[in-house]
């Protein structure tokens, strides 16, 4: 089974989220803040990342650009979740290697598409 | 005989005079904890509507200018900066001047974030006095990070050249070591969209960071410090600055923002001609000059205080370091009322004339002396015969039992508002250092200040002091 | 008395005081503790089917679920269900909304408009705000000019999330008169309601206040009304009030249009305000033109710093031509490397020093965009933007928008 992991300082948010992923087959680990997604992230390499921008310790730009730094992790697929959308901000976002951005509000339903797509780019 | 027995009359009515005081100061401190619980409940009614996702989102929302003086600081810069710049704002600079530094303060930033320098044109709007050396920015990434390394010249003058780099029309000012809340910048840029035309500065509750644990620059959880100082010290915050300045905040005197965390519209700053190099407060000195101005030029304007934890900071753990802070603080509130004299009284400012700077006259800057004068002279006064034993119990419940009540008081509201003390062993803890303030600690500040009131008529050179620094990974040792 | 006895009244004071503080703080950090565990039980099955729901699971029985839930577990799940409504979009926002008003939400917060308690209309505007409800406009027009700031504020932003465009023209009244609602508040609500907003403020442009103008003005630029610009240009040339005009700089160069240029080009006349002048540098940067180069070059060594620092920038964005301006500017070679430099000197220094500070900046914008890890490589975001906030990224994937 694909494990997705997910970082979100909210609560809601991560439910949400690992509900609407586990539904559609995936195994999820949720994590709240930036530092424990990238020890998990090293501990047990899964095999998506979707991480929110803005979070208390290190921020979701951080952990990417960690994670892109690493070479075990250099290639995880990434997906960023952020409120925020200004055009620099997507910018800095793919400048990190992040490789998809969704913007709050979100629709769960087109997440799981883009965590899917992202999936299949990644296996072709 | 009749020397002794005026003597004796004499000291009676001066140890009447300083019950009375201490009758007023502590009630004073009641009136102020109840305006803050009003305030308080306020806000907490209207926090869930004031829509800070809007502001958040929206493109309107003013950009701000975060201004860090830095001198020395190469335990904790680089975390502070990582969380500056993962604060919750749309648009935002990190503006970081190196102060002359003399420790690996830049190298370590310019290591981190792969700094290059970049050719500057600054603008000379608020007067300075050490030369910019160099301005560099992240090679790479895109973030909003500028470093200005500068000749030496003090805090006042770090931030003058700081407010001359500023892009952007909020200016805020940020102690270097100081830990952000996430909706910092947030919540008190919001009364600038709430209110553009009239608000001209803001502040917020700063609180006390020993003992909390801190991981990547912000606070995760909140106890009280291990140390017996730093815990007086937390309760020492918690009646004058969450509550006093809130009760003065709704009173509409609001005299002074804490220098460790305020935002200024930059256009108001520069007119100002940017902090005093000549005082020690010049944070404190700001505001006070502030209010004069456009009290004189007849502005409608509002200085807020947004009752809300913005910043945390390291307290002072050992005797030394605590003794130069309070001689620091104290000398500046005399330079300060001894520059603004003309105001006080005066009811062309207002409140802050006619409540604000009286206040402080009598009841923070010669709080100490009188502090001192009670610890002499009543006993004196016994032993005289001009007081008989009533009068001393009297006295020892007026100026330290209700002032121990008062402590209980803050400790309860807190609770009330905002509950961050979670454990049974914290507010224990509290409970004891809320006592130990009353006994000995305020009579051992009391002396700090007196001396630094004395250096401030004297007029001995001001000296930023410098605070050891353990910086902040895991819990803060204390 | 004698001493013992206020002794043992003052100490009895203090020790009844701390006894009845300290069990305030005692039972209300229980009762506190009490509430917050019995609300977890009770929101636990309510928040499984609130989740699924907010999942965007088509499974009816999930709204049912919701829709039939005890008041008590409803009570509980609320505040995790409105928060959840500002956090999704698309069928999970549709489906919540549909809960909230099978269960009467709507249709109960609808008097609470007029209720007598300033809160109780603010949480009422609030929730008719996020519901969407199109009915609720008169009500909360009516709410624009109430005494309570809070209430106007919530007021405006809830007709913002309807967006019924009809409501326009009353929020930009409101910025004007004896109550009158933030700016900002109201520039972001007229905003959410798109280009059907524009009628009511281009007739904006002519109300006697200021601020109603001056609003009108930016807010037209932000939504890319371009049929109107030739108002916009009226309003730089010729409105009475400074922010008006500088606001309408601001608009033309985000609107982008080719009439825009000679007002422009005039507003950055020395003689006028230096705000005024530095936006519509800004705003000549934002439009591109190459044939404002010459213009922006001599602007350079402008004693203003705001206005030549903003001509340097704009000169980057104006491609070759543009940049050829500034190499001139800056003089022969590099020098002894770059060094900041201050306002005093002469003009030709001074024109050195921001052409050297915005090549800089060109050549590290131009090391990050091929020097990054990663990176796509994308063309540079285009200077005419179309004005409606939210991204247009400039990777292949679309990015998901309002």
């Amino acid at each position: 089974m694909t494990a997705i992991l997910i970082a979100d300082d909210d609560p809601d948010i991560r439910d949400l989220v690992s509900f609407k992923l586990e539904q559609a087959g995936f195994e999820v680990t949720a994590v709240d803040n930036g530092l424990a997604a990238l020890a998990s992230a090293r501990e047990s390499p899964p095999d998506m990342i979707v991480l929110d921008v803005m979070m208390p310790g290190m921020s979701g730009i951080d952990v990417c650009r960690e994670l892109r730094g690493d070479p075990p992790t250099a290639t995880l697929p990434i997906i960023l979740l952020t409120a925020r959308a200004q055009e620099g901000d997507v910018e800095v976002g793919f400048g990190v290697g992040a490789d998809d951005y969704v913007v709050k509000p979100f629709s769960p339903r087109e997440l799981v598409s883009r965590v899917e797509a992202v999936i299949a780019r990644m296996r072709a | 005989m009749a020397a002794l027995g005026w003597l004796r009359d004499a000291l009676h009515l001066t140890d009447v005079a300083i019950l009375t005081y201490f009758l007023l100061i502590n009630t004073s401190y009641l009136v102020l904890i109840g305006l803050a619980v009003i305030e308080f409940v306020h806000h907490a009614r209207r926090a869930p509507l004031s829509g800070f996702d809007e502001t958040y989102r929206s493109p309107l929302t003013q950009p701000v200018s975060v201004l860090v003086p830095a001198y020395n600081e190469e335990a904790g810069i680089v975390e502070s900066v990582h969380a500056m710049m993962a604060l919750r704002y749309p648009v935002f600079e990190v503006v970081i001047i190196d102060d002359g530094s003399t420790d690996a303060t830049f190298d370590r930033l310019a290591a981190e974030f792969d700094l290059v320098e970049v050719p500057r044109v600054i603008p000379r709007d608020a007067p300075t006095t050490g030369e910019v050396l160099s301005v560099h920015v992240p090679r790479l990434r895109p973030e909003p990070l500028v470093v200005v390394r500068k000749v030496n010249g003090g805090k006042t003058d770090a931030l003058n050249t700081g407010i001359n780099l500023a892009r952007h029309p909020l200016v805020c000012m940020v102690d270097a070591d100081s830990i952000l809340d996430p909706q910092a910048l947030l919540s008190v840029a919001k009364p600038f969209a709430d209110d553009p035309l009239r608000v001209v500065a803001a502040g917020g509750v700063v609180r006390i960071a020993n003992g909390c644990t801190v991981v990547a620059g912000r606070i995760v959880d909140t106890r009280m410090p291990r140390g017996w100082l730093p815990r007086v010290q937390v309760i020492e915050y918690l009646r004058a600055f969450l509550l006093g300045r809130t009760g003065w905040s709704r009173l509409g005197g609001l005299l002074i923002i804490s220098g460790a965390f305020g935002i200024f519209r930059r256009d108001l700053l520069i007119e100002l001609g940017g902090l005093d190099h000549h005082t020690i407060g010049e944070d404190a000195e700001l505001v006070v000059r502030m209010h004069r101005h456009l009290r004189r030029s007849r502005r409608d304007y509002r200085i807020v205080f947004v009752a809300e934890p913005v910043s945390w900071s390291e307290a002072p753990s050992s005797m030394r370091v605590l003794g130069r802070q309070r001689r620091r603080w104290h000398r500046g509130i005399t330079e300060i009322l001894t520059k603004h004299r003309t105001a006080i009284g005066n009811p062309r400012y207002g409140r802050i004339g006619l409540v604000s700077l009286p206040y402080y006259l009598v009841f923070e800057l010669l709080a100490p002396f009188v502090e001192l004068a009670a610890v002499l002279l009543v006993p004196l006064g016994l032993l005289a015969g001009s007081i008989d034993y009533a009068f001393a119990v009297r006295f020892l419940f007026v100026a330290y039992g209700y002032a121990l009540l008062i402590n209980l008081i803050a400790l309860t509201v807190e609770e009330y508002s905002f509950h961050r003390y979670s454990r049974w062993s914290d507010l224990a803890a509290a409970v004891a250092a809320a006592v130990l303030e009353n006994v000995g600690y305020r009579q051992l500040t009391a002396c700090w200040r007196i001396h630094g009131a004395w250096s401030a008529l004297v007029g001995s050179r001001s000296v930023w002091g410098e605070m050891t620094r353990t910086g902040f990974k895991g819990g803060s040792p204390s | 008395m004698t001493v013992a006895q206020i002794a043992t009244f003052a100490l009895s004071v203090l020790i009844s005081a701390a006894f009845v503080l300290g069990m305030v703080i005692v039972v209300g950090r229980a009762l506190r503790h009490a509430r917050n565990a019995a609300r977890a039980r009770l929101a636990a099955p309510g928040r499984r089917a609130l989740l699924a729901l907010a999942a965007g699971d088509d499974a009816p029985d999930n709204l049912d679920a919701l829709v039939q839930l005890d008041p008590a577990v409803w009570r509980a799940v609320e505040p995790t269900a409105v928060a959840l409504l500002g956090k999704v979009r698309g069928e999970a926002h549709a489906a919540l909304v549909l809960a909230f008003e099978q269960r009467g939400m709507g249709d109960r917060a609808l008097p609470e408009l007029r209720a007598r308690g300033a809160i109780r209309r603010a949480r009422a505007a609030e929730v008719l705000g996020n519901l969407g409800r199109a009915d609720a406009v008169p009500g909360l027009v009516y709410l624009l000019h109430d005494t309570d700031r809070d209430v106007r504020t919530v007021a405006a932003r809830a007709l913002g999330r309807i967006g019924d465009p009809a409501a326009t023209r009353a929020l930009l009244e409101s910025l004007a008169g004896r109550h009158p609602v933030p700016p900002q508040t109201v520039a972001d609500a007229v905003m959410r309601m798109g280009a059907d907003a524009q009628p009511a403020l281009a007739a904006a442009l002519d109300h006697s206040a200021d601020l109603v103008r001056a609003t009108a003005v930016e807010v037209l630029g932000l939504i890319g009304a371009i049929t109107v610009a030739p108002r916009v240009i009226t309003a730089l040339s010729d409105d009475q009030s400074p922010e008006v005009r500088q606001r309408a700089a601001a608009a033309l160069g985000r609107l982008g249009t080719r009439s825009a240029l000679a007002p422009l080009l005039e507003a950055v006349e020395p003689g006028r305000p230096p705000a005024l002048r530095a936006t519509a540098a800004r705003a000549l940067g934002d439009l591109g033109a190459v044939a404002t180069a010459p213009a922006l070059g001599a602007l350079l060594s402008d004693p203003e710093h705001t206005v030549a620092h903003a001509a340097a920038y704009s000169l980057l964005r104006l491609g070759n031509a543009g940049r050829q301006v500034l190499e001139h500017a800056a003089g022969p070679g590099p020098a002894a490397g770059p060094d900041p430099t201050h306002t005093a000197g002469s003009a030709g220094d001074r024109a050195a020093g921001y052409a050297r500070e915005a090549l800089a900046r060109f050549d590290l914008d131009d090391q990050r965009r091929t020097g990054e890890v990663g990176a796509t490589v994308a063309p540079p975001p285009s200077p005419v933007t179309d004005g409606s906030g939210p991204v247009i990224g400039s990777a292949p994937t679309a990015v998901g928008g309002r």
